[in-house]
């Protein structure tokens, strides 16, 4: 096998699904396993979906692991208004034969990072349960990870709340963790989330492929336009898979990170210092609250991301 | 001509938001509080002001000497020691107008119809009065206030000085109900003042305005070293929305006041997902972009009338 070794931790999830469409078909990626934690929807449908989803993109051989139930402190809540019901937006797919190791996620991925010799790459497009959990039981791991890509935060406006994002919002105290933990992260926020679209035709030209995979994706996409009404649907977290692809096509800053937790109006909310001079070097006392550094991606080249997205599917 | 109170902590951007009203604004009084300096220092410099510009009529009324929960916290890094370094002005011998600001607001608006209040430092004072008199809040005609940001802050990473100072004393300005205009930073800091402004400024020549341009020469000095691009014209922003309000464009938007953040205290949050999610009803215009040419035209162009 050639390619970067990826780990994806998954909470599918319509966009999650094209993320992995994304990452099983791409030849530059090895996707070495796919661990699962509640977020869009309860996790036994998690689990189900991305069997399922991996079956569609001829990928069933990659075993997938069933992770963490609930969020570390926060009280459970889904997105099923987004994903429907069944978290792939009401889409039928044929059930895959194959079932979940018998290992929990966690354990899953310490043993399988333990036991690649080259680094690996961990892509987490959920709430980060499972990897917050995982530096807290097996930190030596940390090491042995080359990048964290996640998908989740906002600089601007949030979309569960005014201020945060679904994923960071879902489980602020494990994005605590995992923000506090010393790897290399990059950081796939709301703000450029939101960019990779395509519209009806596109979207219809893709449901009419003869490519499996294209067509899925497709039918995901549309349900999209139709549970939210709008004109164009976006490729959601594979755009956090696609920036392994094609780094050229993202801006990114680094900049100190820290999650709110006990805000009233602004818990789960990610908080970056954008500040060109930080006032903080003059007040020490607020200078505590500035945690970890972290590579957010700030832009991106959004034909570059629409190409990359539909070339690699159909690979 | 509009009846207006104005709350300030001068402050270099409060001199000039002074200046500005008082040519086209009917100025009842002005109440100096705690924020970039301590109270002693704010109502001195406010006395100064009303020296300065010729305008002793305007009483000055001394308000709160700290927020009304927290410690208070200063800004000598923006506005120096005296809170309004730069400029030779003699001791003011002007008196204080007797009573505390508070006292005054609650009286001058309950006596006068269709007050316009321009808070532009923490909003203590408001808050006491508020409470104090509850009435208040149907008397009031409007708030113009100089607070918050809808994208950054500037003390922290996300609360701007004058409410995170005191964040509770804006909580409960903020949940009034009082209509609203804000001008956070993400306004403010479109209308920087450059040397060639303070060029201009001095040119005019007139007793006032040779002060107001060292003033500014201070206050841009710190800005510069600060990283930023010229000196925001914070307050003034809160009184050109209300002198004319077609330099300024408004989005109706909830926005609440954090108080209880450990990394969010003071920020003001501002919900401005599209409507399909807005959760609650909007309580604030706030203030979004600025003809700054125009702005700066209507300063300089008030400033010669000194």
């Amino acid at each position: 096998m050639s390619g970067r070794n990826i780990f994806l931790d998954v909470d599918t999830g319509v966009d999650d699904a094209l993320a992995l469409l994304l990452a099983a078909r791409s030849p530059q990626l090895n996707l070495k396993g796919v661990t699962c934690v509640a977020g869009n929807v309860p996790i036994d449908r998690v689990v189900r979906n991305t069997l399922d989803i991996l079956n569609v993109a001829d990928a069933s051989h990659i075993p997938v692991a069933r992770g963490m139930e609930f969020p570390l402190v926060e009280k459970m809540f889904n997105a099923t208004e987004i994903h429907g019901e069944n978290g792939l937006g009401g889409i039928d797919l044929p059930a895959s034969r194959s079932t979940v190791i018998d290992k929990h996620a966690v354990e899953f991925l310490a043993r399988e990072i333990d036991n690649t010799s080259e680094k690996v790459t961990v892509v987490a497009l959920g709430p980060l349960t499972n990897i917050a959990t995982l530096f807290r039981i097996y930190p030596h791991v940390v090491s042995s990870i080359e990048q964290l890509v996640i998908m989740g935060g906002a600089i601007g406006s949030g979309n569960t709340t005014a201020t945060a994002e679904f994923n960071i919002r879902q489980d602020p105290e494990a994005a605590d963790v995992v923000f506090n933990t010393d790897v290399p992260t990059l950081l796939y926020v709301w703000d450029v989330f939101t960019k990779v679209r395509f519209d009806k035709l596109e979207v219809d030209e893709m449901i009419a492929s003869d490519n499996n995979c294209k067509s899925i994706a497709g039918k995901l996409l549309l349900s999209y336009l139709t549970t939210k009404k709008e004109d164009t649907a976006g490729i959601g977290d594979a755009g956090a898979v696609a920036c392994l692809l094609i780094p050229e096509a993202i801006t990114t800053a680094v900049m100190p990170i820290s999650v709110e937790l006990i805000g009233e109006h602004t818990r789960g909310q990610t908080v970056f210092d954008q500040r060109k001079r930080k006032l903080s070097s003059l007040q020490p006392k607020i200078q505590k609250s500035i945690s970890g550094m972290t590579e957010v991606v700030m832009d991106l080249d959004v034909e570059s991301f629409r190409n990359a997205f539909v070339d690699n599917i159909v690979k | 001509m509009t009846s207006v109170i104005i709350d300030c902590d001068p402050g270099h951007d409060d001199a000039l938001a002074i200046l500005l009203a008082a040519k086209h604004l009917d100025v009842l009084g002005i109440t100096t509080v705690s924020g970039n300096e301590s109270i002693d220092n704010v109502t001195t410099n406010a006395l100064k002001l009303v020296e300065i510009g010729n305008l002793t009529h305007i009483p000055v009324v001394r308000g709160a000497e700290g927020p009304l929960l927290r410690e208070a916290v200063y800004a000598p890094q923006v506005h120096g020691k005296s809170g309004m370094d730069g400029a030779e002005i003699p001791e003011p011998t002007t008196k204080l107008k007797e009573g505390h600001a508070v006292d005054f607001i609650i009286d001058t608006v309950m006596s006068t119809s269709d007050v316009v209040l321009l808070p532009m430092g923490p909003l203590t004072n408001i808050a006491l009065a508020l409470r104090k008199e509850p009435r208040l809040r149907d008397r009031v005609k409007l708030m113009s206030i100089m607070g918050g940001s809808s994208t950054n802050g500037n003390i922290t990473p996300t609360a701007e000085f004058n409410i995170y100072v005191d964040a509770e004393a804006a909580d409960i300005v903020y949940q009034s109900q009082i209509p609203m205009l804000m001008s956070g930073l993400n306004l403010t800091r479109q209308v920087l003042a450059k040397q060639e402004h303070i060029d201009e400024i001095r040119a005019i020549n007139n007793p006032t305005t040779s002060v107001v341009a060292d003033l500014l020469t201070f206050y841009l000095a710190t800005s510069t070293r600060h990283s930023h691009d010229g000196a925001a014209m914070h307050d003034p922003c809160a009184v050109a929305a209300i002198i004319d309000p077609t330099l300024i464009e408004f989005e109706p938007m909830h926005v609440a006041v954090e108080t209880a953040g450990a990394h969010t205290y003071g920020m003001t949050v501002c919900d401005d997902r599209p409507g399909s999610v807005k959760s609650k009803e909007a309580n604030v215009e706030v203030a979004v972009k600025i003809d700054s040419d125009r702005f700066f035209k209507l300063l300089i162009d008030t400033l010669r009338m000194y």
